[in-house]
């Protein structure tokens, strides 16, 4: 409700609401673009954009979507077009998993990963997939919410994001096979 | 119920996007399947480890950070607003221009919008002090003769007023050149009076010499009235007369490279609405309307500053970049010997090109035709050629 004022205000021109209205959500914008791009200064970049984009573009936010998605639809596609740009993406085909015999599924240990290797594992998904997964799990966006701030469609949403947390099993088992842990 | 189902309610159930009876079903299935009943395992694991990433937040407020930014692009968009309106007045190009100054000025609808969208933003505006709308005419006087084309990497440069008034500033004021070329002969003696104002209006004449003798490329009128928009922002408030001398001042170097200025000018001048829309892009100031409107008036057009080659003076005088085709060459002023050249970037399209303020280094940006861009920097004091990488805005900001 709050934030909802300080956007009608925003809209009408009141500067100090915009501002106000950037505070609130600059670190949530600065999360997402830190897990997207894997890198603090590229992040930092990006969400300050993202910010300018979104006190530029205040006046073309309507109410039938959610703020927050709107907000996030803005730093995704700013973060995509900064990675591509970037590094090459990897190929989805890379990690495209057949699901694993059964014998594998018996050797593993479940484990613990940790953080550093799990944000390691999020920068080699393809761009959509790294995009739902930051959405779901930094954000807590539901299906609908990933759905709007990507412009997919709610099927698309789900088998991305089922697909990438089949990836990124696979890149952590695979870590730990590595040796890159005892 | 088959493992394929069974994969999917276990993924949906990591989601919570399960009701009482699917859950059932799930665990009935989990029951008599080893495989869905591991994977289930490992999804949850994998799931609250997910969840359980650090939040983390930037070092610093990102806003306080933007704040200086952000007060540039309102008097930038000032500028753009205005210049609808002046848009309007020289009639000629109005069909055109005026609705790229309309997307420019963030109404992105219609030409007619644009008077409207000066009007809101002018209500947003309307507490800056003199100081600061002089300071930042200024300002935009001497970024002029340094920015050719809105460069993409001009983005990281979040600490320099300067440089990122250039960026708030240049796309709305290229596309004005499109409007201005009619306009741009009458207040010529306006430079006189407004250069000498401050230290910085001397550094603006240099910057702009070098545009103006070059030729009459789209790149030239769109840097050299990128001061004079936010000039016309300036005066756009409450003390025109004031102001006056620097926005027409900075109208010189649109009109001198073609006093003829036919249609030809008008589409160079459009041309240079391309790089606005790049600019755009990156989000800064218009809205798609301008993007697409940039892109469809130019396809053909940015290719024709590489007829003659650009030339671009370092602010110390000392080195000239010269933008051949498909490659960069610096040479020296003096005597006219080859610095640097770099390889040839067949395909490509050079973007954006401009020197560091403290002419330490040379950015340019090469745009391949998938539209991926390669921005490079060239060290004078190394003589060398690197990416430039995402330290750019710390090294620049430090050479400062």
């Amino acid at each position: 409700m709050v934030e909802l004022d300080l956007i009608k205000a925003a809209q009408a021109g009141d500067r100090d609401a915009l501002v106000e209205l950037l505070r609130g959500i600059e670190n949530q914008v600065y999360r997402t673009a830190y897990y997207l791009l894997n890198n603090e200064q590229d992040a930092l970049d990006a969400s300050q954009e993202a910010l300018i984009k979104i006190y530029t573009k205040i006046h073309t936010y309507e109410e039938k979507a959610q703020f927050r998605t709107w907000v996030q639809r803005i730093v995704t596609n700013l973060c995509i077009d900064k990675f591509r740009r970037i590094r090459p993406s990897v190929s989805i085909d890379e990690h495209e998993l057949i699901f694993e015999s059964k014998d594998n599924v018996e050797d593993e240990v479940l484990s613990v990963y940790a953080s550093e290797e799990i944000r390691e594992a999020i920068g080699k998904l393809p761009e959509h997939h790294r995009s739902v997964i930051i959405l779901r799990y930094l954000q807590d966006f539901s299906y609908n919410e990933i759905a709007d701030s990507l412009d997919l469609p709610l099927n698309t949403v789900k088998s991305y994001l089922f697909r990438a947390r089949q990836q990124l099993q696979t890149l952590l088992r695979d870590y730990q096979k590595g040796g890159v842990r005892g | 119920m088959t493992c394929d189902e069974g994969r999917e309610l276990v993924q949906r159930s990591v989601d919570n996007d399960l009701d009482s009876q699917e859950t059932a079903l799930m665990n009935e299935h989990l029951r008599t399947c080893p495989d869905c009943s591991a994977l289930f395992d490992r999804l949850t694991l994998l799931s609250s480890n997910l969840a359980e990433l650090p939040r983390v937040t930037p070092p610093f407020s990102l806003v306080d950070a933007i704040l200086p930014r952000l007060e540039l692009i309102d008097a930038g968009n000032g500028g753009a607003a205005q210049a609808a309106g002046y848009a309007a007045d020289y009639a000629e190009q109005a069909p055109v221009a005026g609705s790229v100054d309309a997307a420019a000025a963030e109404s992105a609808q219609a030409p007619l919008a644009a008077p409207a969208a000066g009007d809101e933003l002018a209500r947003r505006r309307r507490n800056r002090s003199t100081t600061r709308r002089i300071l930042a005419a200024i300002a935009a006087g001497i970024v002029a003769g340094l920015v050719i084309v809105a460069a993409p990497t001009l983005l990281h440069d979040s600490s320099s007023d300067n440089d990122s008034f250039a960026l708030s500033e240049a796309p709305a004021a290229k596309q004005r050149a499109a409007s201005e070329s009619s306009a741009a002969g009458e207040p010529a003696s306006g430079y006189e009076m407004a250069a000498p104002s401050s230290e910085s209006g001397e550094v603006a004449p240099q910057a702009m010499e070098e545009p103006l003798r070059a030729n009459s490329s789209s790149a030239d009128s769109g840097s050299a009235s990128a001061g004079e928009g936010d000039a016309k922002a300036s005066s756009s408030a409450d003390e025109p007369e004031q102001l006056q001398g620097l926005a027409f001042g900075s109208a010189i170097p649109s009109a001198s490279p073609s006093p003829s200025a036919g249609s030809a000018e008008t589409n160079k001048a459009l041309g240079a609405g391309e790089a606005a829309g790049g600019s755009a892009d990156q989000g800064l100031t218009a809205g798609d309307q301008s993007e697409s409107l940039g892109d469809t008036v130019t396809g053909s057009i940015m290719s024709v500053p590489f007829a003659e080659p650009l030339t671009w003076i370092s602010p110390d005088q000392k080195l000239k970049a010269v933008a051949e085709e498909h490659r960069v060459s610096v040479y020296r002023m003096e005597d006219g010997t080859l610095v640097f050249q770099s390889v040839l970037h067949d395909g490509e399209e050079l973007s954006s090109i401009y020197w560091e303020q403290d002419s330490s280094a040379l950015r340019y940006s090469w745009k391949a035709e998938d539209g991926s861009f390669t921005d490079l920097v060239w060290t004078v004091s190394t003589n060398a050629e690197s990416p430039a990488g995402t330290n750019s805005a710390q090294s620049s900001a430090s050479a400062k």
